[in-house]
């Protein structure tokens, strides 16, 4: 696998990828619609929306958990329908109630997940002091994840996403849960990934953590894109100095919009979203 | 090889979790090597107090030898004779005053009511002998015990014992007397036992270890199965699973192997412990004798492998769907029951294991153990059974792939309060059936046997109606506002009703053509075919009467029990075929009648299928009535002429294209 990150091909491509969940009771719900969406290396992408937007369903597709109803999307080079295997080598997943094995130590659980994507000890033992160098784990490496505290546990699940050096980043809501610092820890990380040239697409819906971190912002809402930009070209478009007033005058502007109303899909209802 | 070194990494973190899981560790090999020591020797320790106990106890005996023969008096007395033994001459007359011979019937009651007073308080038990004072007169002895009283029983059974022996003895002698033969001719029985006191003990191991076993391997694989699949849901950490490019399959295995791993511990740890237990001369392991089973006779239970692979497998699709380890340990119980039957075979005495018991699952297994443990295992019965085990086993194990399959696993998690109520619903209206079938089965016939009419008019409204209505309550309390498949309140089409009614003669025709396929398997019985009390409640009731205790209100209740409340429920858990076999299943079983079975089943399935179709359950309940009308009209010979010989019997025909309308795939109506 070369690591080919200066292509002029996006990290991220989606096009009118689909998800639609059949439910017994209510039938057939679309959780996410048409979304088309297009992410470069080097880049911060933010998914915004409120909860049940579609936003965990969109990356459970792009990190080929789950198989869109229709359309296509690559991530890394590699295509989600086809080539599911592929993304998973070159991503980095981690979302909010991402946990660790309570007795396993810091260390192991490393070496597990460097072992399930298939590298050898070498490369691991090598991307091992990377990591644990990177995060600060030293003096909890061989802890068992149950003593670790939040923060601790936090950098150690971290790790764990990039033990393999992944080009793509998708996070879940990345800091649910978290307590402040934990949560300027992840900030960081990101901003470190971003200039280490590789992609990163996280969901939120923390506007001041999309505001500081997004190179650009996706506005999503009941399962489409309504806007894609950068903070400015988003402020300019609606005229709005906030963040929040920016993402209101969206979704106000697609609530009145006929040609979306007649076959807009039902928000609230994805499936999708964890149970909190 | 990805696979493979992907498994390997799996099952070898597994393992060193379950090392570090102190409850693992203990249920599954602690457990199983201490529990026979313990339990064992513990049961040997009471039993043995408790017979210590009783014989240190002074037994008494009160023998009153009557009128007996003074010889022959002396004779019994010496065989019941022993240290305990305390006998008091029957003396009867210092209890009445009288002379024992001269009796009256009533006072000898008298007297043997006043000497069994005596049991349990004086005496343990009383002896009483009766005639033999003339040559050909024959003695009576009676004993009299107490069974509740521990010293009683055994002592009683002691009397016995000597008195039985010494009634042998006595008629040898008089055979000899009258045939002046040499008494040495007599039969002189010896018996005695071949098998080793090994052999004694493993019969006994033989009766419940299979048993035994699957229920540690349940209880100890449990904790291991738990925590490496609904474990990994508790903690999180089964979305980052899914999303790394392990194959999934490959995860799987090295999880079910770990699982494994702590079943086959299990095992040895059971053997461990049987071991123990039997050099600690445990009596039911070592047969009585000294020493007690070989350790190579146990290691014969190690023909149980397959068996354990089994149930490792199973108990991993079992635990491996629950979302937590509390879910995970209410399906336990009844799965250790489940596994536990096909192993009580070895309980059936003298059963010989062969190729087709081989092949079934745990049976199979089961019968090898006790034939491995008794020493008599068969080479071609044992492959058959470690093959076909290996096979089911590869079969559960597919199953388990399934575990991890994202869709199911983060769908289902995202809507499992309610799809967890959606189950429960099902479960419950399933209890129902249940209920339905046992009132059937036990109360109703009865009813039914004892007055037709009210019996059968009692059956409907009085016990399945309250339950229909109980069973759709509880539904519908679980349900809450979403109900979108309430049959009951949903209004049916006309024309659905309509060809409801066409169905019924050809159905009809249908069932009696297949009824009559089934006597060839299954004869009806003559109290069937013939029974004249049927023919005079036909002759004798009106045809109002029959029409409304025979068609409309099994028609109207039995379709509310059974379709309305039970599938209505079932339909919104299960897949639609499941749901209508599975109600069909209670219908037809709840008809109490084996020749019914058949029919009835094809009957409930077509108006299980109609209710689902129809999105209404009146359809179903005007076939029901109308069939029954019309079987009922046609076996009284009261259907008018003209439907029977004239055109009427041509309406057979009318049902295919009914059925093929009234089943039409169509789009689903709302409630209302």
């Amino acid at each position: 696998m070369t690591l080919d990150t200066n292509t002029n091909a996006p990290a991220i491509h989606a096009e009118a990828l689909t998800k639609i969940f059949s439910d017994p009771e209510r039938g057939k719900v679309a959780a996410v619609q048409d979304l088309d969406l297009a992410c470069n290396y080097g880049e911060v992408m933010g998914l915004l929306g409120p909860n049940g937007a579609g936003k965990t369903t969109t990356l459970r597709m792009l990190s080929t958990i789950l198989a869109p109803t229709r359309g296509r999307g690559t991530v890394a080079g590699a295509d989600i329908t086809n080539d599911p295997i592929g993304v998973r080598k070159r991503i980095g997943f981690l979302s909010g109630t991402t946990g660790l094995y309570p007795r396993l130590t810091a260390e192991e659980v490393l070496q597990y997940f460097g072992r399930l994507h298939g590298m050898d000890e070498d490369t691991l033992g090598q991307r091992l002091e990377v990591v644990v160098k990177a995060f600060d784990l030293k003096d909890f490496l061989s802890g068992r994840c149950e003593s670790l505290s939040t923060g601790q546990k936090q950098r150690v699940s971290i790790a764990r996403a990039v033990i393999h050096d992944p080009r793509v980043l998708i996070l879940d809501e990345p800091t649910t849960g978290l307590d402040l610092l934990a949560a300027s820890d992840m900030i960081r990380f990101v901003e470190s990934r971003r200039e280490e040239g590789r992609c990163v697409l996280f969901s939120t819906h923390i506007l001041s953590e999309a505001e500081r971190l997004c190179d650009r912002i996706a506005i999503v809402h009941a399962g489409r894109v309504l806007a894609v930009g950068t903070q400015e070209e988003l402020r300019e478009d609606t005229g709005e100095k906030w963040l929040e007033d920016v993402f209101r005058a969206f979704v106000a502007r697609a609530d009145h919009s006929p040609e979306q109303a007649a076959d807009q899909p039902q928000a609230n209802i994805t499936g999708g979203e964890p149970h909190k | 090889m990805r696979g493979a070194s992907i498994t390997r990494t799996v099952f070898r973190v597994e393992v060193v979790q379950l090392l570090r899981d102190r409850r693992a560790f203990f249920a599954a090999v602690l457990l199983p090597v201490f529990l026979y020591p313990l339990m064992l020797s513990g049961s040997d320790l009471l039993k043995n107090a408790a017979v210590g106990s009783l014989e240190e106890r002074e037994l008494t005996v009160l023998v009153d030898s009557g009128d007996a023969p003074p010889e022959l008096a002396t004779r019994l007395l010496d065989a019941v004779g022993g240290p305990a033994t305390l006998i008091v001459n029957g003396d009867a007359s210092s209890l009445t005053n009288q002379p024992a011979a001269s009796f009256p019937e009533t006072h000898r009651r008298q007297i043997e009511d006043a000497w069994r007073e005596l049991v349990g308080d004086t005496a343990q038990a009383v002896l009483i002998l009766e005639g033999g004072a003339t040559a050909t007169g024959q003695l009576r002895a009676t004993i009299w015990y107490e069974r509740k009283d521990e010293s009683s029983r055994t002592l009683s059974g002691r009397l016995r014992e000597r008195l039985q022996s010494l009634a042998e003895i006595m008629t040898v002698e008089r055979r000899v007397d009258l045939l002046g033969a040499d008494p040495g001719a007599a039969l002189a029985l010896e018996v005695h036992d071949q098998a080793t006191a090994e052999d004694k003990g493993a019969a006994n191991l033989a009766r419940f270890l299979p048993i035994m076993l699957v229920f540690l391997l349940l209880g100890g694989g449990s904790f291991a199965a738990l925590s490496i699949f609904a474990g990994e849901r508790e903690a999180g950490t089964l979305e980052t699973l899914l999303v790394s490019p392990a194959n999934k399959s490959a995860v799987v295995l090295g999880k079910f192997g770990a699982v494994l791993l702590t079943g086959l511990a299990c095992l040895v740890s059971n053997i461990l412990g049987l071991y123990l237990a039997a050099q600690l001369g445990w009596e039911g392991l070592s047969g009585g004798g000294s020493g007690g089973i070989s350790l190579e006779r146990l290691a014969g239970a190690f023909v149980f492998v397959p068996a354990c692979i089994l149930v490792c497998a199973i108990l991993c699709l079992a635990c491996g769907r629950a979302r937590s380890f509390r879910e995970g340990q209410h399906k336990l119980l009844p799965l250790m029951l489940a596994l536990a039957v096909p192993n009580l075979v070895v309980l059936a005495p003298g059963l010989e294991h062969n190729y087709l018991l081989a092949l079934v699952p745990l049976t199979g297994a089961a019968l090898s153990l006790r034939d491995a443990l008794l020493g008599e295992l068969t080479l071609g019965v044992t492959l058959a059974m470690i093959l076909s085990h290996l096979a089911w086993s590869a079969f559960a194990v597919r199953q388990l792939a399934g575990l991890l399959d994202a869709e199911r696993v983060l769908i289902g998690a995202a809507s499992a309060e309610e799809a967890g109520n959606r189950r429960l619903a099902s479960r419950h209206a399933q209890a129902y059936g249940f209920g339905a079938v046992l009132l059937m089965l036990g109360l109703a016939s009865r009813l039914q046997a004892q007055d037709m009419l009210n019996g059968l008019l009692t059956t409907l409204w009085g016990m399945m109606l309250p339950l229909a209505l109980v069973c759709l309550w509880h539904a519908n309390r679980r349900f809450g506002p979403a109900r979108p498949l309430d049959f009951i309140r949903s209004r049916p089409r006309i024309i659905d009703l309509f060809l409801a009614i066409l169905i019924a003669p050809g159905l009809a025709w249908v069932i009696e053509y297949l009824v009559r396929a089934q006597e060839f398997v299954l004869p009806l019985p003559e109290a069937v075919t013939q029974n004249p009390a049927l023919a005079q409640f036909f002759q004798s009731t009106s045809l109002g009467t029959l029409l409304f205790a025979m068609a409309v209100s099994p028609g109207i209740v039995e379709e509310l029990l059974f379709r309305g409340a039970i599938l209505g429920t079932l339909a919104r858990d299960k897949k639609p075929v499941r749901a209508v076999v599975i109600s069909s299943l209670f219908f037809s079983a709840a008809h109490a009648s084996l020749h019914r079975l058949m029919p009835t089943f094809l009957i409930g399935s077509l108006l299980g299928t109609i209710t689902l179709r129809s999105g209404s359950l009146w359809p179903a309940v005007v076939l029901h009535v109308t069939y029954n009308s019309w079987v009922m009209l046609l076996g009284t010979e009261r259907l008018p002429e003209v439907l029977v010989t004239g055109w009427g019997q041509h309406l057979v025909w009318l049902a295919l294209p009914s059925l093929f309308l009234l089943l039409r795939p169509r789009k689903p109506r709302s409630a209302n």
